[in-house]
């Protein structure tokens, strides 16, 4: 005898981010979930944002990796509020741990808490956490098929980071054909250029400060 | 890894709306192209994570759902070729298209043992455990 269900496998899953969702907007603390290669400067970025942000707003990080709290130690250094979430063999963060580990923050204080994601552009893609946004984050030296390759990142993304543009002279990177391949897959999506190195980050801070204002002014109407 | 959870995840589903005694026969999964799940990965997880337990037979049927556009200046819907980016534009204009699906990871249906069946069923699970060591 055949049950017919049709439920998301992820629903579990849904269910917690939802939770969080509530939590994070009750809290008026802007959430967003850092997807990327490892290697591709997410933590370098973080770091820069938290030095160039530093006495205007509160920041928190949950900060995910397979092992080791290297992570979380660097942020550790400009940041009161960070978390390391080790996954053993996961690779990627879930709504339980982003649960889990938010409970160790104090929410209330925060303006913008960035979940720096596992490493990897695909199985972060199918987890929803509760996030507001998704921020995709590529390098150059990765190589300029990266976008087209994984597309799911290209179409749930509200930004995406292209970073290491300092190395663009030195690498085989078709700057034209990446915009391409990301204007093909989701043409709404801005693009901002970055080179973390050497703390040129402008963009992403203006427009995070412009996402967090709204998120304040959304969450205050809501 | 990424297939390892998801299998986890389908079996906690399975557990609530099933219950964890049902004696499954087989249970249908539909995959979007989008999800990056690989099949032979997913059954290979299905059994890893089912070894030992009361529902270790139980087969795992996958449907894979293509990845779906739809185009709202023109109302067109179409599955490219492939889920890569040169396939994305519709050709009536630059109004980008929208996903309408290949993101799927939906549980279909389970299939339990029907109750004239499951008499004959237990006993072929029941001489199966006791030809084991």
């Amino acid at each position: 005898m055949k049950v017919p269900v049709v439920e998301n496998v992820l629903k579990l899953n849904d269910e917690i981010a939802r939770l969080n969702r509530r939590a994070f907007q009750e809290a008026k603390v802007f959430v967003v979930d850092l997807i990327g290669s490892p290697g591709c400067g997410k933590t370098a970025l973080l770091e820069a944002t938290l030095e160039h942000l530093r006495g205007t707003i509160e920041i928190g990080v949950l900060v995910g990796d397979p092992a080791t709290s290297r992570d979380g130690q660097r942020l550790a250094r400009r940041c009161a509020q960070v978390v390391q979430i080790n996954t053993g063999n996961g690779c990627h963060l879930d709504a339980n741990q982003i649960r889990q580990a938010a409970a160790r923050l104090d929410l209330n204080r925060l303006d913008i808490l960035f979940i720096e994601n596992v490493g990897n552009l695909i199985c972060p893609v199918s987890f929803d956490l509760g996030q507001h946004v998704k921020v995709g984050m590529f390098s150059v030296s990765e190589g300029d098929d990266k976008a087209a390759k994984h597309p799911h990142l290209l179409l749930v993304s509200s930004l995406l980071l292209l970073n290491k543009m300092d190395l663009l002279p030195h690498v085989n990177f078709d700057l034209e054909h990446f915009h391409q391949d990301v204007r093909c897959l989701n043409a709404a999506v801005p693009l901002l250029e970055l080179s973390v190195k050497h703390g040129q980050i402008e963009p992403w801070l203006n427009w995070l400060t412009c996402q967090g204002q709204l998120q304040q002014g959304t969450s205050r109407v809501a | 890894m990424h297939e390892l959870s998801i299998a986890e995840a389908l079996i906690d589903l399975l557990r609530r709306r099933a219950g964890p005694e049902a004696k499954l026969v087989s249970v249908g999964v539909r995959i979007g192209a989008l999800q990056g799940i690989d099949g032979q990965c997913l059954q290979f997880a299905w059994q890893a994570a089912l070894s030992g337990t009361n529902w270790q037979d139980v087969r795992l049927d996958l449907e894979s759902a293509p990845w779906t556009l739809h185009c709202p200046a023109c109302g067109r819907t179409w599955q490219p070729a492939a889920a890569i980016a040169d396939q994305t534009a519709c050709p009536c204009g630059p109004t980008p298209a929208t996903l309408a699906g290949g993101d799927e990871l939906d549980l279909l249906f389970y299939e339990v043992q029907t109750p004239a069946a499951s008499g004959v069923g237990e006993g072929v699970y029941s001489s199966t455990k006791g030809d084991g060591p």
